[in-house]
C-alpha cells in the first residue's frame, strides 16, 4: 500500500492548534546506550570523552572523542534482529546509531518493532524527520592505482569502493527508518550542521500540528569518527587541543578552546495528543515551540551581535505562546569554542533581560562531546528527560570564569529544580539556528508555566 | 479565514543550467532542446557541465566565491535571479522583509573536489598501495584542505544564498536523494500556507561531475549524462503578492509527499493524487513534468503512474538536462510554471483554470532491498485571470 502525506491548501483547519508530545525516546551515545543509563551517567557527572578507540589516533594533534561502543551496539543489535549483518548498514556507524535509537523510541513509545500496522497505526498518517551527517571514510577508499592525476584517482575511489560511497547517501538514514518500522508518511532528512537535530524536530512538530501526520519519529543522528572527518575539523581550527579527557570539552569556561567530536543518536517519538491519549501511550512532555532563523552573516564565523540566536530565541518563545520568565532552564549548544559561548550568553541576556541570571543553563557537550548533527536531538532527549526528573544536567570542566560568560551553567554537578519549561539551542555551521521549548505534559501541574 | 486557508503562489524564477546560467538562457536552451516525449525513449541525452557562469556577476561576497562548490554557488545565483525578478517581480526590496523570508532547499551530497582529499591519500599510502596510519600523519595531513569540513558541508548552498541575499528566516535543508529539493519545495509550500512565513526562497543545487559521483552514477545503472545546476522560486501568500503588486506566475494547490512501494509506483502515484486534491477530478490533469530517464525502473514507473492517473500528457527532463540529483524535481517545476503561464494547450488558447500541472519526482531508497522509495509531487494551476 502506497503511503502518503499530504496537504491541500485550502483545507479547512483546526480551531485550535493540536499539541505535540512526546511518547518515545531512544539513545545512543559514549555514555550510554539506553535512556535510563544515559540520564544516571549525565546526572551523576560522568564524562564520555576518552582516547579515540576506532583510529590509532596517536600521530594526529587531536586525540579525544567522545565514541559510543558499538562492538556492544551490534551485539545487542544482532541478538535482537540481525540488522547489524546489513552490508550499507555495518559500513556506516551513523545509519547503525540511527536504527539502534529508533527501535528504543519506538519500542518505549509501546509501538510494534513489526511496524505501523501491527502498531494499529495508520502508516500513512506516520513519518520520520531525522537529522543526519555523515563524512565518507575515504582512509578505507585507496583506489587501484596511486599514480594517476587527481581526477582518475577519485574516478577509482569511487568505482573500487562503491559500496561504501553509496554508504553515505544521507537519504538512507529516514529511508532506513521509513522502511523498517513501516512509516509511510513523509521520509525526510535533512542536513543543517549542527542545527540538523533540533531542525529535525521542529520540523516534524510543524508536519504534526498542520494535521499532515499524527506520529513522527524524529531527532538526530551522526558520526563523523572516521581520519578524515576528525583532520579536517582539526586543520579547521574547531576542536580542542587540550589532551585531558576531563577538560577539554569546557563550555563557558575562560579557557575553552573548540569542541570534542562525538557521535550517536537521539531519537524521539513525537505525536498529537489525543492520538497518544487514544492509544493510552505514557506522555513524557510537550513540544510547545519551535524557532529558526538564519545569521546571514559569514559562513565560518557566527554573527557577534547573536541577531540569528536571538531571533531563533524570540520565535520560539512566540511560537509556544510563553514569556521569557516562564522559562527555568536552558539546554544550551554551549559547544566550548570562544565563539559560540560568548554569542550563546550575549543573546540569552538579549532575550531573556533580567530573567536570564534566574536561568538554569546546561551545556550537555562537556559530557558527551559534540555530536554534531546528532547535537539537537540528544539535547532535546536530555532536556525532556529533566523536565521529567526536575533535575538540571551539569556543565563539566567550568573551573574560570568568563566575564562574557556570565550565567547559571549548572558547573560541576547536577542538581534538583523546579523545571516549568525548558529550551534546547542549537547554532549551526552557516549560521543555521534552531531552539525549541519543551513543557511538562499536559495536565501536570507544573505543565503551564 | 484561518492560517491554512492561504493561497500559495510564484512570484520568482531561476535557473542555472547546463542549458545556460540565467533563466532566460535556461528557457531558450530548453525550448531548442525540449520535446513532448514519452518518458521510455531512448533518445542520447544532453546535460554536463554549466557552462557559462560567471560567480562574479552572481555572487557579492568575495569569501562566498572562494568558499563554495559549484552547485552552491549555482544555487546562490539561481536565488539572486528568483529575488531579483526577471519577470518584474522587484522582490523583497525591503530589509525587514528579507528578515523574514525562509529559505527551504535540496542539497545532499559532500561536494568533494578530488584535489580536498586526492594529495593526501596519494601520499597517506606505502609502496604496496596500502593506507599507512603514520604516512598520513607525517605526509598526509598537512595536504588536507583546511576547509575540506566547511567546503563539503550539503548545507552550503542554503547558507550561502541566505548569505548573499541577506534571508533571516527559518531554514530547513534538505538531503534525502533526488527528491530533495522537490521535497523542500512542498515544506515551504506548506510552510506559507500555513502562516508560518510569509515568503520563502524555495529550490534545490546538484552537482554529479566529481569523478567518483560519475562512478557513483554509473553504478546504479542511470543512463543519463551527469550534469549540475540550481533551481529555485520565490513563494508567498496570494494575499502579499496582490498586495504588492508582484506578478503572479502560477498558484500552488496542492503538495504530496509520499512513502511506499516504488517498484509499482504506489509512492510515485499517491504523491500525485495528494497533490491534486481528493476532490480534484483527475481529467482536470493537463500536463505532469516528469523525470523521463534514468534506470529502466524508473521509466516503467512513470509510466504506470501516468496510466493509472489516465494518461495526461508528459514531458521528461532528463532528455533536456542530464541528470541533476536533488535539484531534478525543482527543475522540472520551474518547466511547468512556464507552462502553466504560456498556456496548457500549445499556447493557442491560453490558460485555462480548470487544468491542473504537476510536477513529479521519486527516488528508489538505496537499502538493501531497494523496493521501497519516496515521492514527492507538487501542483500548479493558472492563476484566474479576474484574479
Amino acid at each position: 500500500m502506497p503511503a502518503t502525506a499530504s496537504a491541500s491548501i485550502g483545507a479547512p483547519a483546526p480551531n485550535t492548534r493540536r499539541r505535540i508530545v512526546v511518547t518515545g525516546l531512544g539513545v545512543a551515545t559514549a555514555l550510554g546506550l539506553e535512556v535510563d543509563s544515559l540520564w544516571y551517567a549525565v546526572d551523576a557527572g560522568r564524562c564520555g570523552i576518552a582516547e579515540i578507540r576506532q583510529l590509532d589516533a596517536s600521530r594526529l594533534p587531536v586525540r579525544l572523542g567522545a565514541e559510543v561502543d558499538v562492538d556492544v551496539l551490534q551485539r545487542r543489535l544482532s541478538e535482537e534482529s540481525g540488522e547489524h549483518e546489513d552490508p550499507v548498514v555495518a559500513a556506516n556507524r551513523t545509519l547503525l546509531f540511527a536504527l539502534w535509537a529508533a527501535r528504543r523510541a519506538w519500542a518505549a513509545a509501546g509501538l510494534s518493532l513489526h511496524g505501523c500496522a501491527a502498531a494499529g497505526l495508520d502508516p500513512r498518517r506516520a513519518g520520520v524527520v531525522v537529522g543526519a551527517g555523515v563524512f565518507p571514510a575515504i582512509e578505507t577508499m585507496v583506489p587501484p592505482s596511486l599514480d594517476a592525476p587527481d581526477d582518475v584517482l577519485a574516478a577509482g575511489v569511487g568505482t573500487a569502493h562503491r559500496d561504501a560511497w553509496r554508504a553515505y547517501d544521507l537519504g538512507l538514514v529516514s529511508d532506513l527508518l521509513s522502511s523498517r518500522l513501516g512509516l509511510g508518511g513523509p521520509s525526510i532528512t535533512l542536513q543543517a550542521a549542527c542545527t540538523s537535530g533540533t531542525q529535525a524536530i521542529g520540523e516534524a512538530l510543524r508536519r504534526l500540528r498542520r494535521g499532515q501526520i499524527d506520529l513522527a519519529l524524529t531527532g538526530g543522528a551522526d558520526s563523523m569518527m572516521s581520519l578524515f572527518a576528525v583532520t579536517g575539523f582539526t586543520v579547521l581550527g574547531a576542536l580542542s587541543r587540550n589532551p585531558d579527557p576531563a577538560t577539554a570539552s569546557r563550555p563557558f569556561d575562560a579557557r575553552r578552546d573548540g569542541f570534542v567530536l562525538g557521535e550517536g543518536a537521539g531519537l524521539l517519538v513525537l505525536e498529537e495528543l489525543e492520538h497518544a491519549r487514544r492509544r493510552g501511550a505514557t506522555i513524557l512532555a510537550e513540544v510547545r515551540g519551535y524557532g529558526a532563523s538564519a545569521d546571514a552573516y559569514r559562513f565560518t564565523d557566527m554573527d557577534p551581535d547573536a541577531r540569528g540566536a536571538i531571533a531563533a530565541l524570540h520565535a520560539a518563545l512566540t511560537d509556544a505562546d510563553l514569556t521569557p520568565d516562564a522559562i527555568d532552564h536552558v539546554n544550551a549548544h554551549g559547544t566550548s569554542t570562544p565563539q559560540n559561548d560568548r554569542m550563546e550568553t550575549l543573546a540569552l541576556h538579549e532575550v531573556f533581560g533580567d530573567h536570564a541570571q534566574r536561568l538554569a543553563v546546561s551545556a550537555n557537550k562537556s559530557q558527551l562531546g559534540h555530536l554534531l548533527c546528532a547535537a539537537g536531538g540528544i539535547e532535546a532527549v536530555l532536556t525532556v528527560l529533566a523536565l521529567h526528573h526536575q533535575r538540571l544536567p551539569p556543565t563539566l570542566g567550568l573551573h574560570h570564569s568568563d566575564p562574557d560568560c556570565d550565567l547559571d551553567y549548572v558547573a560541576g554537578a547536577s542538581r534538583a529544580a523546579r523545571i516549568r519549561a525548558a529550551v534546547s539551542s542549537s547554532f549551526g555551521f552557516g549560521g543555521q539556528n534552531g531552539c525549541l521549548v519543551l513543557t511538562r505534559p499536559p495536565g501536570d501541574p507544573e505543565a503551564e508555566p | 479565514m484561518s492560517a491554512l486557508e492561504r493561497r500559495v503562489v510564484i512570484t520568482g524564477l531561476g535557473a542555472v543550467s547546463s542549458l545556460g546560467p540565467t533563466l532566460d538562457a535556461h528557457r531558450e536552451g530548453l525550448a531548442a532542446r525540449l520535446a513532448t516525449t514519452e518518458p521510455s525513449t531512448e533518445s542520447p541525452s544532453p546535460g554536463g557541465p554549466v557552462v557559462g557562469f560567471a560567480p562574479r556577476r552572481s555572487v557579492h561576497n568575495r569569501l562566498l566565491r572562494k568558499l563554495l562548490q559549484p552547485s552552491a554557488l549555482y544555487a546562490v545565483g539561481a536565488v539572486h535571479q528568483a529575488l531579483a525578478g526577471t519577470e518584474g517581480v522587484g522582490a523583497l526590496d525591503h530589509p525587514d522583509a528579507r528578515a523574514r523570508c525562509g529559505v527551504f532547499w535540496g542539497s545532499v551530497s559532500f561536494e568533494l573536489a578530488p584535489s580536498f582529499f586526492a594529495p593526501a591519500l596519494r601520499a597517506s599510502c606505502d609502496a604496496e598501495g596500502a593506507f599507512d596510519l603514520h604516512a598520513f600523519a607525517e605526509r598526509g595531513l598537512p595536504l588536507v584542505d583546511p576547509l575540506l569540513i566547511v567546503k563539503g558541508l550539503p548545507n552550503a548552498a542554503l547558507c550561502g544564498a541566505s548569505i548573499d541575499c541577506g534571508l533571516r528566516g527559518p531554514t530547513a535543508n534538505h538531503a534525502g536523494g533526488e527528491t530533495a529539493g522537490l521535497q523542500a519545495v512542498a515544506a515551504a509550500v506548506t510552510a506559507v500556507a500555513a502562516g508560518e512565513v510569509e515568503q520563502a526562497i524555495a529550490g534545490g543545487s546538484d552537482s554529479w561531475l566529481q569523478p567518483q559521483h560519475r562512478a557513483e552514477l554509473a553504478a546504479r545503472g542511470r543512463r543519463e549524462t551527469a550534469s549540475e545546476g540550481a533551481a529555485a522560486l520565490l513563494l508567498e501568500s496570494r494575499e502579499l503578492a496582490l498586495h504588492r503588486g508582484a506578478p503572479i506566475l502560477g498558484e500552488v494547490v496542492g503538495v504530496g509527499d509520499a512513502w511506499g512501494t516504488v517498484g509499482d509506483t504506489s509512492a510515485l502515484e499517491a504523491a500525485a493524487r495528494d497533490a491534486l486534491g481528493l476532490e480534484s477530478s483527475i481529467a482536470g490533469l493537463a500536463t505532469v513534468f516528469g523525470d523521463g530517464g534514468g534506470t529502466v525502473p524508473d521509466r516503467r514507473r512513470e509510466v504506470q503512474a501516468l496510466e493509472r492517473l489516465g494518461g495526461p500528457r508528459f514531458v521528461g527532463l532528463a532528455p533536456a538536462l542530464g541528470f541533476v540529483g536533488a535539484a531534478g524535481g525543482v527543475f522540472a517545476l520551474v518547466h511547468a510554471v512556464d507552462a502553466v503561464r504560456q498556456g496548457l494547450r500549445g499556447g493557442e488558447t491560453g490558460p485555462n483554470p480548470d487544468d491542473r500541472v504537476l510536477a513529479w519526482v521519486a527516488d528508489d531508497s538505496r537499502t538493501e532491498d531497494g523496493a521501497d522509495g519516496k515521492a514527492v509531487a507538487v501542483a500548479l494551476a493558472p492563476e484566474p485571470t479576474d484574479g
